[in-house]
Order: structure tokens, then C-alpha cells, then sequence
């Protein structure tokens, strides 16, 4: 059963096979098929005790066994001594090109077979003809693409019986099948005229094909006709435009607009096959229906689209179609062959060639310039662009809005304020500049594409917007009159899904809110009610605040003695609605709730300022506050100081570890946020109430604890600085001394309490070397101006160790390093009446 | 985060407020098509369009081949994103 003819059956079974065949009776069993099974024997042989096949006993030897006969032929089966090429390899396998060749010959010789009854009244015998004379003429195109004019009628007179069958089916209209043998005969005519004749009817032929259009005059009558689409199994492309041809054609033809669309002709002529229809009802559908384009260069019948002018932006399909308003003006039946050419008369002839020549150069015209349809021209960008600074004029508080109004504030928020914060450019207004530019550019512009469309479409430079408004509401009829689905329902799954849009959106769920004290109260846990609460406070401390700005925004003139009373009570009324804010803000700030003893949370402001956020709002709030609202609140926070997160959470752990980055983080921000404020109004301040804060500090903070913090050294620096200031101011003034007195033993307190731990005032968590210690040397240089000898020399003593590991490391250090810290030192060193380079 | 309304409060409380109480924390985000975002809140708006800063993203993906339930994770870093608000499931402060 082999492919090569050797015995595939194993040595077993040949064994079996021939002692089978020694006992027929059982090899019946095998009758229906006559194939050996290779693995017949294998479940059946025991003899193997059961062991697996043994190599010896199965294929050995099979090698042996292999017929080595037949390598006879195998040089002609595989291409012999030398090796295959392409020349090598033989071109006998090319039926079809072969059949094609000879196609001609052959449906000649059927035709003249079934025809010979019809034609005997035919002329001279037709010479006798190979299907090669054809390719004996110079130029010649050959025929691999069924050329459209077969679907044509060949008028010619040999055609004359043929042409009888034809015209039956055209004057009925309707649609015939044609046999193959009208098929046949035409396509024979058709191969028959003269060459140069035929030759340019082609080439013009094959243009209008390339272009897809057909001729618009002799195409109506051709596809009326055209019945052989069962062979090529393409829908009859009957336009059902067409009406009657013989009376309706040349009559149509003006009617016919340009850009015929085959693509959107296709369906059309699936749902409407048989009757031409009038075209008008029609052409609404060609609008609607963009069907996928099926490429087919057969038959491109022109439709006549609807009565819109062309649309600016060149449709892509307008590629492949060509086609004119003017209808041809050659009126008569259409030609195509040769032979209708030789039964004119010569000024009919030249006529109709002279038309055929203008046509194919003005499609062919048209052609060169649609090459590009489907892309932007400059002017198409241009019309953007014009667009959509128009819309930007408009929501960049526009050009009617004048400059700082609410209403331009409004439309651009962030860029007014960015423009503001900056400084803004030295021109009028932030927005201004940005209109005129606007403005200019579109007036230029406008003004060219006026004048150079003035011509073709007088058009003002305007109207571009309202033009595009145009197209975008026919295609938001377009897409009404579709008919879309009100929900969506998927399988498997349950219920309904419904679309919402601008006109119907989603309906609000109506929800009975509860009365404040219906709702039910229940103790939550403290820390994240406090939390919670405090975020809330920020929040609405920030809507206040936000408002007040605003309101602050919107200030009337100043008025003086001479103004109107309504500009005075304008004034008064903003005031006072000012007021009004500022109590709001006073209010939320939290900074009057009570301070309770061992609270069990924070108190509300403190916990505002835990928040990065809080932070940040405090030197915007501190602009609205007046000075007694800021006392309160420095107040406030020197009381808490113990409790700020700056502070409690910077306090340096014992293994000396650097702090978390978030907490260095909040240490920069109120440092940066909160600090410069308090100091503009402590350096204001009186010294009695620098005395007082002071005393309250000493009074209920843990002194030594927040002195190791960088916030809590900055706050004492701050109060004592200024203290000291005052003190010097006033010494020369010779103003109260109880005050003095006051501040001298509160600061010898201070003294006192701090001296032991001065050496862990700076930071410990990172080298010497790299240690940001400026504000230790700034607070002490603080102390050591207003420090007796004695306590000068207890200074000293305390920090001594510090100052000379910092000199002996800045040896080491770059230039610039090194200058900056000797320079932190000598604060200090100078505060005391040394200097650095005392030490060497 | 249940908790009693103090009075005094904000009356008008939806959903978005507490949004709102989150701006400029860390917060965390699960998004549609398994992932999850973790950064601080700059802004955000009635779509939950949501602007990120300092953004990790882990992306959770199951590989079926394994025969198991192996989830993989790919995380990546952004400094600035703007979340489109369609595909937010959850905006939760930090855990």
C-alpha cells in the first residue's frame, strides 16, 4: 500500500499474513478494509513475555527490506544534473494564460455556430481569423478587464438581429436575462472594428472608467440594457434614476448633478433593482446613506446627487468622479463601435469625436486637481483656525466684556490671577493683549480670504463660524432623522440600559434629607472625629476666606467730601459687608473656642494648624485680622506650642534618627508660611507684650523640650530679639523701666532654665559637617546680646565644644562652606564681642 | 467615617464635600480596569475629574496561563495626572 511500492508490514505481521493467508476463514475478518493495520499485532502477541518490543525482533533488518529499485525516473521527476532555475522550470502549467489567449478564437468559433442561423442574411463571410490579430496592432491594450462598453448595445449593422433581441428588452424596460449568447455576440461585435478607431473609443472608455463616470449621455442607455450581471455577479447597476432612456436620456441629462457617488449607489440598487425610478425622491436617500464603497471599476452610473452646492471640503469620493453640468451636447443614440462611427455622416462624426475630445481632457483636467481631495487646503486651515479664535475671543472674557470685569474674571479665573500675581506685562490688562492679537490676526486674515474668495464666493470674513454652524446643524438633522435606539439591551443581561443626553439627562434621585436633629447621634471615634472636624474647618475657613478676597476685589472708589452720597454709601455698605466677612473668617479660624484644661483633642486651631493646608491659609488670613485678632492668635499658639505637630513631632528621637521627610516637610512650610507673619507683628509689637508671651511660654510650655526644636528655637529667637530691640530703643528713650526690669529677670529665667541643655539645642541627627545649625547660633547670638559678663561667660562655657568641632571641621570644608558657617559661628562670636578668628 | 453632623456644619453635605475635605492630602483611588493610584489631591470636580500630583500607579494583572491566581503588579510614577472622572471608582484618604 505504500507510496514507493515497498512492503510496509511489519516482519510480524507479514508472518501472520501469510499464515492467514494459509487459513482464508479468518482473513475474511479483514475484508472491508484492505489495508493491513500496522498495529494489528501488537496487543495481541504475548510472546514477547509481555516485554516491550524487542529492537532485533521488529525493525531490525528492515533496512534490508527497502526497495532501492525505482530511482529511474527520479532525474525527470525532480529536475535532473543541473539545478532549477526559473527558466529551468517549465511555463506548461499556464492553462488559464494559454486559454486566455485563445478566448478569442474560441467564443468566435460558438458564436459563429449559434449565429449562423439568424446571419444568413449577413454580409461577405467574415475572413477567416486567429484570436491573435489583436496583438498585431500597435498599442493595443489588451483585454483582461471586461471593458464597460460590453455592457453596452452594439449598435453595428451585422449586429442588426442581435440588436433586435435587444431592443425588445429595452423597450419593455425591464429587466432580461440575456443568454449567453447575446452575451457572446456582443463582445464578438465589440472585437471587430477598426483598430484606431477602436483604439481611442477605448482609451476614452477606459478614462471614464478610471474616473467612474461614464460617458453621461450614452451610459443611461447602456446600463438600461445591460443584462449580463449574472456572469460578473454584480447587481444590475441599473441607476434607477434612470427613466425611460430612449425619451428621458438627453432630456436628463442636465438634471443630472455633478459628483455622481457609486458608493452610495450600490445599495440603492440592491433594495430597488427593477424599475427606474425618478430621481428625485431619491436623493435625499444618497444623503443619508455613506455605505461602504465597493470597489468595483465596472460601472460607475452617475447619480444625481441632491441640489446642494458643492461643500468646501472636497469629499474624498469626489476622486473617482467626474462629471459636469453640462449635459453633452451631442444628442442622438449613443456610439461606441466603430461601426456606428462609419454610418455617420462625417460632420457627425467629427461632432461627436470633438465632444468625446473635450470631454476625456476636461475629466482628465479634473483628475490632475482632485488628486489631493482628501487633504486640508491652506484655506481650509485657515477657516479653522478663524474659527477657533473666535471662540477663544468669546471665552476669554471676550471682546464685549470689558477688561477686570466680573464676567471676564469669571470665564478665565487662573490666567487673570496668574497674570495679576506676576506683575503682568506693562499693557493694559492681562486679557487685553491676548484680544487684540486675536483680533488683528482675524481682521488680517479675514481681509485676504475676502479678497481672494471675493470672486468665486462673496462671502463677508465673518461668517466662518456660522458657517461651520451651518454644516454642523445638517448634520445634527442628518443624525435625527436616523432612528436610534432609546436603550440598549444586552443578552444576558437583565434589564435595560438608557441613553442620556443634553435634553433627557439622568433624573436626580429624589432623597428625603433628614431634619439636623432627627438624625441619629452617635459617638464616633475621637481621633478620626477630630480629624474629620478639622478638615471641615479648613475648608470652610477657605470658602470664607475665598469670599473675602473676592468681596475685598470689588473695593468702590475712595470716596471724598465732594462725591455723591450713593458713592459714600456704597463705600459704607462694602465696609460693612467687609465686616461682616471678616467675622465670618474670625469665627471659623476656631481661634475663640475655649481653651479647655487636659483636653482630651487638640484645640480647633491648633489642629488647623496641623494640616499643611491650615498652614498655608494663615498669611492670607493674617492680611484680614486686625491687631488684636492677632494677638489672640499668637497667643494662642504660644500657649499650645508644646501641642503644634511642628513641634511635637519634631522633637528629636532619642537614637538620634533623622526625622520622616513629612515632618521636615511641615517644619519647612511653617517655617516658610507661618512664621513671617507672626514676625511682622511681633517686630510692631510693645514690649509688654512680648513680656507676656514670654512669661506665658516659660508659665505653661515645657521650655527645654521645644528649645531642641528648630520651631520652638525660632519662636524664642523671635520674641527675644525683638525684646531686645525694644530694649535697646528704649534705653535711649528712657521709657518705663518696670518694663525692663520685667523683661531682665524674665530673661535671666530663661537663662537659668536653658543652660543646662545648650549643648542639644543643635540638631543631632546629622554630622557637623552638614548640619543646618543657623538658627541655634541666631537664638543664641539673641541671648548673648542681652547677657550680662557673667552670663556671656556661662554662654560660652555651654557651647564651647560645638564652636571649636565646628571651626576645626570647616578646615576641611570647600571655600564657600566653610565661609558660610564660620560666618553662623561668628554671629554668636560677635553678639559676645569675639570672633572666630580669636580661636584660630 | 460615619460620624454625627455637629450643628454648625456645612448643611449642604453630597458625597463631593468630602472630596473636598480631602484636597492636598494623600489619597488613594481605584480606577476601572484594576488599578489603583496613591497621591496627593489637587483638584477635583463634579465628573471626578481628578488632578494627581506625586502619583504611584499599580496596575494589577492576571496571568491565566499559570493555572493559578497569580497577580501580577506594575507599578509607575508620575509627578503630575489628570484623571479623567469616568473611570474613578473610589477616592478614600490614605489607610
Amino acid at each position: 500500500m505504500s507510496f514507493f511500492g515497498f512492503d510496509a508490514t511489519l516482519p510480524r505481521d507479514r508472518d501472520r499474513q501469510q499464515q492467514q493467508q494459509q487459513r482464508p476463514q479468518q482473513s475474511g475478518a479483514r475484508g472491508m478494509f484492505d489495508q493491513q493495520d500496522p498495529f494489528a499485532g501488537l496487543s495481541r502477541d504475548g510472546g514477547d513475555d509481555g516485554e516491550a518490543l524487542n529492537f532485533d525482533e521488529t525493525y531490525d533488518g528492515l533496512g534490508r527490506q527497502l526497495d532501492e529499485a525505482g530511482d529511474a525516473f527520479n532525474d525527470d521527476t525532480f529536475g535532473g544534473d543541473e539545478p532549477v532555475t526559473r527558466q529551468g522550470v517549465g511555463r506548461d502549467f499556464d492553462f488559464a494564460g494559454s486559454t486566455a489567449r485563445v478566448r478569442d478564437t474560441l467564443l468566435e468559433e460558438q458564436v459563429m455556430h449559434h449565429a449562423r442561423q439568424p446571419m444568413q442574411q449577413a454580409q461577405a463571410a467574415r475572413p477567416a481569423r486567429t484570436g491573435y490579430e489583436a496583438y498585431k496592432q500597435p498599442e493595443y491594450i489588451p483585454k483582461l478587464e471586461a471593458d464597460a462598453s460590453i455592457w453596452g448595445k452594439p449598435m453595428g449593422r451585422q449586429q442588426a438581429a442581435v440588436a433586435e433581441q435587444q431592443t425588445r428588452p429595452e423597450s419593455s424596460g425591464g429587466r432580461k436575462m440575456m443568454s449567453l449568447e447575446e452575451v457572446e455576440a456582443m463582445m464578438h461585435a465589440q472585437s471587430r472594428p477598426a483598430p484606431p478607431v477602436q483604439d481611442t473609443e477605448r482609451q476614452s472608455q477606459g478614462l471614464r472608467d478610471m474616473l467612474g463616470v461614464g460617458s453621461a449621455g450614452p451610459m443611461p442607455q447602456y446600463q438600461e440594457q445591460s443584462r449580463p450581471t449574472q456572469i460578473l455577479q454584480r447587481p444590475s447597476p441599473q441607476p434607477p434614476q434612470q427613466i425611460h432612456p430612449q425619451q428621458g436620456a438627453p432630456q436628463h441629462m442636465p438634471q443630472q448633478q455633478p459628483m455622481p457617488d457609486y458608493s452610495l449607489h450600490a445599495p440603492q440598487i440592491l433594495q430597488r433593482q427593477h424599475s427606474p425610478q425618478p430621481p428625485r425622491p431619491q436623493s435625499q436617500d444618497f444623503n443619508r446613506q455613506p455605505p461602504p464603497h465597493p470597489m468595483q471599476f465596472q460601472q460607475p452610473p452617475p447619480a444625481p446627487m441632491s441640489g446642494a452646492p458643492p461643500v468646501q471640503a472636497p469629499h474624498q469620493r469626489q476622486q473617482q468622479h467626474v462629471s459636469h453640468n453640462r449635459g453633452p451636447s451631442y444628442n442622438g443614440p449613443p456610439i461606441t463601435q466603430a461601426q456606428q462611427l462609419m454610418q455617420m455622416s462625417a460632420s457627425d462624426r467629427e461632432q461627436y469625436m470633438a465632444e468625446e475630445a473635450k470631454r476625456a481632457k476636461r475629466n482628465h483636467k479634473i483628475f490632475l486637481l482632485s488628486k489631493n481631495n482628501g487633504l486640508m487646503t491652506p484655506q481650509d486651515k485657515n477657516f479653522i483656525t478663524r474659527i477657533q479664535l473666535q471662540q477663544l475671543l468669546t471665552a476669554t472674557g471676550g471682546v464685549d466684556n470689558e477688561p477686570g470685569s466680573e464676567q471676564q474674571l469669571a470665564e478665565d479665573f487662573y490666567y487673570q490671577v496668574y497674570a495679576q500675581i506676576r506683575g503682568g506685562p506693562p499693557r493694559n490688562g492681562p486679557s487685553q493683549p491676548l484680544n487684540q492679537f486675536a483680533q488683528t490676526y482675524l481682521f488680517q486674515t479675514g481681509s485676504r480670504y475676502g479678497y481672494g474668495r471675493s470672486r468665486h464666493h462673496p462671502r463677508g470674513g465673518d461668517n466662518h463660524v456660522q458657517r461651520m454652524e451651518q454644516q454642523v446643524a445638517r448634520a445634527v438633522e442628518a443624525a435625527k432623522a436616523r432612528p436610534k435606539n432609546k436603550q440598549l439591551i444586552m443578552e444576558g443581561s437583565l434589564g435595560k440600559i438608557a441613553f442620556s443626553n443634553s435634553k433627557t439627562p439622568r433624573p436626580l434621585l429624589h432623597l428625603k434629607r433628614a431634619d439636623s436633629e432627627a438624625r441619629m447621634r452617635h459617638t464616633p471615634k475621637a481621633a478620626t472625629f477630630d480629624r474629620k472636624a478639622a478638615l471641615r474647618d479648613i475648608e470652610k475657613m477657605y470658602s470664607t476666606l475665598m469670599r473675602l478676597e473676592d468681596h475685598e476685589r470689588k473695593l468702590p472708589p475712595p470716596p471724598n467730601e465732594e462725591s455723591d452720597p450713593e458713592v459714600i454709601e456704597g463705600h459704607m455698605r462694602w465696609r460693612s459687608e467687609m465686616q461682616d466677612l471678616n467675622q465670618q473668617l474670625w469665627e471659623s479660624l476656631k481661634v475663640m473656642e475655649p481653651i479647655q484644661a487636659n483636653p482630651t483633642s487638640p484645640h480647633p486651631f491648633i489642629q488647623i494648624l496641623s494640616h499643611g493646608k491650615g498652614k498655608k491659609a494663615i498669611p492670607r488670613v493674617f492680611r484680614h485680622l486686625d491687631d488684636q485678632q492677632r494677638l489672640t492668635m499668637l497667643t494662642l499658639i504660644a500657649i499650645h506650642l508644646d501641642i503644634l505637630d511642628v513641634i511635637r513631632e519634631a522633637y528629636p528621637p532619642a537614637d538620634n534618627t533623622p526625622l520622616p521627610s513629612r515632618v521636615k516637610e511641615e517644619v519647612e512650610l511653617f517655617g516658610a508660611a507661618v512664621m513671617p507673619p507672626l514676625f511682622s507683628y511681633v517686630n510692631e509689637a510693645p514690649l509688654n507684650i512680648i513680656i507676656g508671651l514670654l512669661g506665658l511660654i516659660m508659665d505653661r510650655v515645657h521650655v527645654q523640650g521645644i528649645v531642641r526644636t528648630k520651631v520652638g528655637v525660632s519662636i524664642l529667637t523671635m520674641l527675644i530679639s525683638r525684646a531686645e530691640l525694644v530694649k535697646q530703643a528704649v534705653e535711649t528713650t528712657q521709657q518705663s523701666s518696670e518694663d525692663i526690669a520685667q523683661w531682665l529677670t524674665l530673661y535671666a529665667r530663661l537663662f537659668d532654665t536653658l543652660e543646662p541643655i545648650l549643648p542639644f539645642i543643635f540638631p543631632m541627627d546629622t554630622s557637623v559637617s552638614a548640619a543646618d545649625d543657623v538658627y541655634v547660633w541666631q537664638f543664641l547670638a539673641a541671648m548673648g546680646v542681652g547677657a550680662t559678663p557673667d552670663q556671656q561667660q556661662r554662654l560660652v562655657l555651654g557651647v564651647k565644644d560645638r564652636v571649636m568641632e565646628t571651626v576645626g571641621v570647616c578646615k576641611g570644608l570647600p571655600e564657600e562652606m566653610a565661609g558660610k558657617r564660620l560666618g553662623d559661628v561668628n554671629l554668636f562670636m560677635r553678639a559676645i564681642g569675639l570672633d572666630v578668628e580669636l580661636l584660630g | 467615617m460615619a460620624e454625627a453632623e455637629e450643628p454648625g456644619a456645612n448643611p449642604v453635605n453630597e458625597p463631593l464635600d468630602l472630596v473636598r475635605l480631602s484636597l492636598n492630602e494623600i489619597v488613594f483611588i481605584k480606577l476601572r480596569g484594576d488599578r489603583e493610584l496613591k497621591g496627593r489631591l489637587h483638584a477635583y470636580d463634579s465628573h471626578c475629574n481628578l488632578v494627581l500630583g506625586d502619583v504611584e500607579e499599580t496596575v494589577y494583572m492576571v496571568d491565566d496561563e499559570e493555572q493559578g491566581d497569580e497577580v501580577r503588579t506594575v507599578k509607575k510614577q508620575s509627578e503630575m495626572l489628570f484623571v479623567r472622572g469616568d473611570s474613578v471608582v473610589l477616592i478614600s484618604p490614605q489607610q
